[in-house]
């Protein structure tokens, strides 16, 4: 046998050995290869399914963001979004005229106006020996004069006006005696004049007045936020107003900051009170105009 | 050996290591990348969605806030009238006098319009305004004895000695009934804001009524105006005579002091106008001749009066009006 045949024996031996041992020793690590295959596949397929399903979720939401965009896109989405605007303007524009007409309303409602019920009144208490030869009134402010035959007659006539309850006040503006020398009447004129009594009376009825109010918001220039709510009470009658503590305008929430009456701004005591009860009540006793300002809320609120 | 299959196990591990790195780096990274992406967009759309849906939303509420205000509004705009008009107020308002029987105004008058504006927050006064006028209709009472003049008399200083003795007492009564009347009407619009009484001395009274009537004047009208035409249309009561004259002829204007013009002439009632011979008139000689020829001569009054109209006015008004 040449040197060369025995070399290649050998090494082919050692092949041989090499191959024996890997799969004669290690036995049990290759009967592994299948699983080691079996986990690569299975990793591998874990890996694409991840990846599936990520896809899946990414296309899922792509469609679903382009289901948006498509809606949104959409003429009649883009003509209500329109519409909002338009609206928008529309009630802000409704907002001003209709406060432009209630104040006109209330102020219209304000006007004193003369009751006939109050003339007729006057003349149903004359007194019979009495005639009424003079009557005004305009503003709540009556004024009445005539003659009586006998001297008492006009104090009776006053008191049966106070029993009727139509006047806050009367005063006497004059009771006196007829003087014919006043009149230049002569002596034939006197004789033919009977004795009477000239009376003239002023009284203040007990009016209706107009309470109003209305809110705005707080500012250099305030802005109103409502219309004016008018109504006429009588003079005594009790009148309420709501204040509420917190409003929302327009989306933003605003909370009560102060209130007036009449232009001028009510004490703490009565806005602290206002602030509780969410009103504030009174007596009337003159035309009420009262304005409620509010300010817009902070988070741990504008109170105090 | 041992250690040969050490090694295989751990290049199975490696294997596994690269392909699970590679995975991760090269798939499931991007593939996660591109869903938060995806993700982002999403939510990104969704809350502009969220946005524009509340704004659609909130457009509903607007649109019952403005029904609301619209309902509020054409309410309010038919309170008072949709204009002043002058005449159809006065007709209407001296209807309640006629009809409760005391026609004898001795005085009707109106103001100038006036309006009341809202001040805007910006300082500005608003376009639309309520707008009023102020009527006064100053009635005469009677003294029961002396009638008034007669309406359907054309000649109406004629008949005062027939009116005489006459029963017909007018006064309080009358009155409040018309007062009653125009309270009660159209209380948010006409309002009565004075009365007066004044008793004369001379056995009647005059009756004064001042009442406020308010229109709007609106420039963001949204109503058509209330179809109710009181105070606003003049009721037509037949057609009205048209064809009168500007200036006073002078044939109506007589002398006063001298006897009266027998009723069977045809001066007679006519005369409205007194004379005034000391006023100066350059270009208007013809009672200036009357008056000239009742110095002159021993003509009646009527005699000179027409005689001096037949030489000295034009043909087409030297003819009186006849009775």
């Amino acid at each position: 046998m040449s040197t060369t045949q025995t070399k290649r024996n050998d090494f082919s031996k050692k092949d041989m050995n090499f191959l024996s041992e890997f799969s004669s020793s290690n036995t049990q690590v290759a009967s592994l290869i299948p699983v080691f295959l079996l986990v690569v596949v299975i990793a591998i397929a874990v890996v694409v399914g991840i990846t599936a399903v990520i896809k899946i979720q990414e296309a899922t939401k792509t469609k679903a963001t382009k289901e948006l965009r498509d809606e949104m896109n959409s003429e009649e989405y883009q003509e209500k979004l329109s519409s909002y605007d338009s609206t928008t303007m529309a009630v802000a524009d409704l907002r001003s005229y209709h406060f432009v007409l209630s104040e006109l309303d209330a102020r219209v409602k304000a006007l004193t106006v003369v009751n006939p019920a109050t003339l007729n009144a006057v003349v149903e208490q004359l007194p019979a020996d009495t005639i009424l030869t003079g009557y005004e009134e305009k503003d709540g402010k009556v004024i009445i004069r005539g003659t009586s035959l006998e001297s008492y007659s006009p104090m009776n006539y006053l008191e049966t006006l106070q029993s009727k309850g139509i006047f806050e006040f009367i005063s006497i503006t004059e009771i006196k005696p007829f003087t014919p020398t006043e009149n230049s009447y002569t002596p034939e004129i006197m004789m033919a004049v009977d004795d009477y009594y000239t009376f003239e009376f002023v009284g203040t009825l007990k009016g209706s007045y107009s309470v109003s109010y209305s809110q705005y918001i707080e500012g250099e220039t305030p802005t109103s936020i409502s219309s004016v709510s008018a109504s006429v009470l009588a003079s005594g009658d009790a009148y309420t107003i709501p204040t509420p503590l917190n409003i929302t305008y327009e989306g933003a929430n605003y909370t009560l900051f102060s209130i007036t009456i009449n232009g001028v701004v009510v004490n703490a005591d009565i806005l602290a009170e206002a602030k509780r009860d969410e009103q504030i009540t009174g007596m009337v006793d003159s035309a009420k105009e009262v304005k409620i300002f509010y300010t817009q809320s902070t988070t741990e609120g504008s109170e105090g | 050996m041992k250690n040969a299959g050490r090694e295989t196990i751990l290049l199975f591990l490696l294997v596994m290591v690269v392909i699970i790195g590679g995975s991760v780096l090269l798939l499931i990274n991007p593939a996660r990348d591109s869903l938060a992406t995806a993700k982002a967009d999403y939510d990104m759309v969704k809350a502009e969605k969220d946005q524009k849906d509340a704004i659609i939303e909130a457009e509903k509420e607007l649109n019952s806030e403005k029904n609301s205000l619209t309902s509020s509004i054409i309410e309010m705009e038919n309170v008072l009238l949709p204009t002043l008009n002058t005449e159809a107020i006065a007709q209407r308002l001296y209807g309640f006098f006629t009809e409760a029987d005391i026609p004898y105004y001795a005085e009707i008058s109106s103001t100038e319009k006036a309006y009341e504006t809202v001040t805007l927050s910006d300082g500005t006064s608003s376009l639309d305004k309520a707008v009023h006028t102020t009527f006064t209709i100053k009635v005469s009472g009677t003294d029961g004895y002396l009638m008034t003049r007669d309406e359907d008399d054309a000649h109406t200083y004629t008949e005062l000695n027939d009116e005489l003795h006459s029963s017909e007492y007018v006064g309080y009564a009358q009155f409040y009934a018309a007062l009653q009347s125009i309270a009660s009407d159209y209380p948010d619009a006409v309002k009565i804001t004075e009365v007066a009484i004044e008793d004369t001395n001379q056995g009647f009274c005059f009756f004064t009524a001042t009442v406020d009537v308010w229109a709007c004047d609106l420039q963001s009208r949204l109503s058509d105006p209330s179809a109710d035409t009181n105070y606003v249309v003049w009721v037509d009561n037949g057609a009205i005579a048209t064809g009168g004259i500007v200036g006073i002829p002078s044939q109506y204007a007589i002398l006063t002091g001298f006897s009266p013009v027998a009723n069977t002439s045809p001066l007679y009632g006519t005369c409205i106008y007194a004379n005034d011979f000391e006023f100066d008139r350059p270009f208007a000689a013809w009672n200036h001749w009357g008056y000239m020829r009742l110095y002159d001569g021993n003509l009646t009054l009527e005699q000179q009066l027409l005689e001096a109209r037949s030489e000295n006015m034009p043909t087409d008004t030297t003819t009186l009006p006849e009775e």
